[in-house]
């Protein structure tokens, strides 16, 4: 096996204290940093689906996760000074009046996997807080709303309307959340509708 | 509104009330909850509530009684718990509290030991406690079942130190770890269990823990039954012990692990939400694991405008799908701020509803 499939299948395991180290004895090899990020990238693509299939679960995803941070850490000297591809960037966060974290928290995580820059603002987020942080990062690709409650699906569809009546421009709404569904999601005017954090990523993916 | 007709063509919850107007006597909810729970066809389908009640019911089904000295935080404003977790309410919920965001005590799993540390619970009078505790319930006790339950699952509290994303890492990375932290937990709660119990003389014993979310369980069966199923059947033995039927609160998709809730003694689930396939539980366990739920509040009834019929009609397809066999009790209702006209008429015709269709099934 090569050191390269060797990561991959750490990061997909979780084997966050080998990532580090597996990563560094890649590159004394030689081997390109791009090439290592896009076989951890890929090493989350498989763990997304997993997890959409139900064949693992959220402590698998997010040491998974973690385990691919250790990867980035050691391979980001590097990447930041070679002009390495981003997706480009993503905000997210938890619509007003719900305080539920976990959903969002998997998704930027898986989001910020696929290869996305992840400005997570939290939960609780105001439309105006949204609103603005669209403002300053005028790049932005992705726009990920989540929300747990039924009640905060109101919150949500403000949301939507105020980012899309803004006049801003050059971004993809993408939504989800437990009470979500996709005809709630085409209803209120997003762009893209996600079940799970595997699926947000590669629809992220497909909007970016 | 409509009612629902009888072949004969009366309304049967007209004759309900004439007969009890009249001062006959039928099973309050209390005996028709408990029958329920023991297996037994019920005079009626109940609605169990989390405090909403129709007006046509005039004593809740259950009330939780809970050791006053573990809630001090449960405040409109919230406050912090024995362990220090500070709760905030959330109006969006009706004030349903939430641990604070992003104020996790515990950040390190191996760390529990500095940071968790039960109170002293050596000097307190548990029967001036148990007393006080029920007469803050104000209830007539022989219309409303008392279920008793010591705090909200190990789960949970573990995630209220730790948030979850490093809660379920730590449940992956350290089980041992959080095996130690659960056990020191359930040493706490049993030990108050142990002294509470027989003072309250509860009519249910309740065990609660969300371990699921809308998708799927958290975590795996293989650690749901490693980790958390020893410590359930814990508290399950004080109900199994003195013959008392035992409930799960376990929100989400959790059907999985109900066979294993069953065989510790649990004849009772809610909310028991329709994400599961609760029409094949119900066929595995007939009227022996009571649905407690089975109603679905999304779609349409979310709109605010959602008509009173359509409302009535939701009731009537949890009713006729999970009714027939016993082993039945509607619960749900609209969640919402608790000053929201439109929550509260949503519910008020969803209770009123339920009550009617419920009090003509059988």
């Amino acid at each position: 096996m090569s050191k390269i499939d060797d990561i991959k299948s750490s990061v997909a395991a979780g084997k966050t204290k080998l990532v580090t180290g597996l990563v560094q004895e890649a590159l004394d090899e030689g081997q390109d940093a791009q090439d290592i990020l896009s076989a951890m990238v890929d090493a989350m693509g498989v763990v997304g689906d997993k997890f959409s299939a139900g064949e693992i679960f959220v402590p698998e995803m997010l040491v998974a996760g973690k385990a691919m941070q250790k990867g980035v850490e050691v391979l980001k000297p590097i990447l930041s000074g070679s002009g390495a591809p981003s997706l480009g960037k993503c905000i997210i966060g938890t619509v007003a009046g719900d305080l539920h974290d976990i959903g969002k928290n998997l998704v930027a995580l898986m989001i910020g996997s696929a290869g996305f820059d992840v400005i997570d603002l939290g939960v609780d987020v105001s439309k105006e807080k949204f609103l603005e942080t669209i403002n300053s990062n005028p790049d932005v690709k992705v726009v990920a709303l989540s929300g747990l409650l039924t009640t905060t699906m109101p919150a949500m569809k403000e949301t939507v309307e105020a980012v899309k009546n803004s006049g801003l421009t050059g971004f993809k709404v993408l939504v989800g959340g437990a009470p979500i569904t996709p005809e709630f999601a085409a209803s209120i005017g997003a762009d893209a509708y996600a079940r799970d954090a595997g699926g947000a990523a590669i629809k992220a993916k497909e909007l970016a | 509104m409509s009612r629902l007709p009888l072949k004969d063509g009366l309304d049967k919850t007209i004759l309900i009330n004439k007969f009890r107007k009249e001062g006959n006597y039928m099973l309050t909810e209390k005996e028709n909850y408990l029958k329920i729970l023991n297996g037994e066809i019920p005079e009626w389908i109940p609605q169990y509530n989390y405090g909403v009640l129709s007006k046509k019911v005039d004593s809740p089904i259950n009330m939780a009684v809970r050791p006053g000295f573990l809630n001090e935080h449960r405040k409109p404003d919230g406050g912090t718990d024995i362990w220090g977790v500070r709760w905030v309410p959330t109006y969006e919920t009706g004030n349903m509290m939430l641990p604070a965001p992003g104020e996790f005590i515990l950040t390190d799993i191996r760390k529990w030991r500095d940071v968790i540390k039960a109170p002293d619970i050596s000097n307190i009078d548990w029967e001036a406690m148990a007393k006080k505790d029920l007469e803050l319930l104000n209830i007539d006790r022989s219309k409303t079942a008392i279920h008793f339950g010591t705090h909200f699952g190990y789960f949970q509290t573990v995630m209220s130190f730790m948030g979850f994303n490093e809660g379920l890492c730590a449940m992956y990375e350290e089980p041992e770890e959080v095996k130690e932290l659960m056990n020191y937990l359930a040493d706490f709660y049993l030990t108050i269990a142990e002294k509470l119990i027989d003072l309250y003389k509860p009519d249910i014993v309740s065990l609660t823990d969300d371990t699921a979310s809308e998708l799927q369980p958290f975590f795996s069966r293989e650690m749901y039954v490693d980790m958390l199923l020893p410590l359930y059947d814990k508290h399950a033995k004080f109900g199994r012990d003195r013959g008392l039927p035992i409930t799960m609160h376990n929100c989400g998709r959790c059907e999985d692990v109900m066979e294993d809730l069953f065989n510790i003694g649990v004849r009772g689930w809610d909310p028991a939400q329709t994400i599961n396939d609760l029409v094949g539980i119900k066929k595995k366990f007939n009227n022996k694991l009571v649905i407690m739920g089975g109603w679905d509040g999304r779609g349409r009834l979310l709109a605010p405008d959602v008509t009173d019929e359509e409302i009535y009609e939701s009731a009537r397809k949890s009713i006729n799908t999970y009714g027939p066999g016993g082993g039945y009790v509607f619960a749900g209702q609209f969640t919402g701020p608790v000053d929201d006209p439109v929550t509260i008429r949503k519910n008020a015709v969803l209770l009123d509803a339920v009550y009617e269709l419920g009090h003509s099934f059988y």
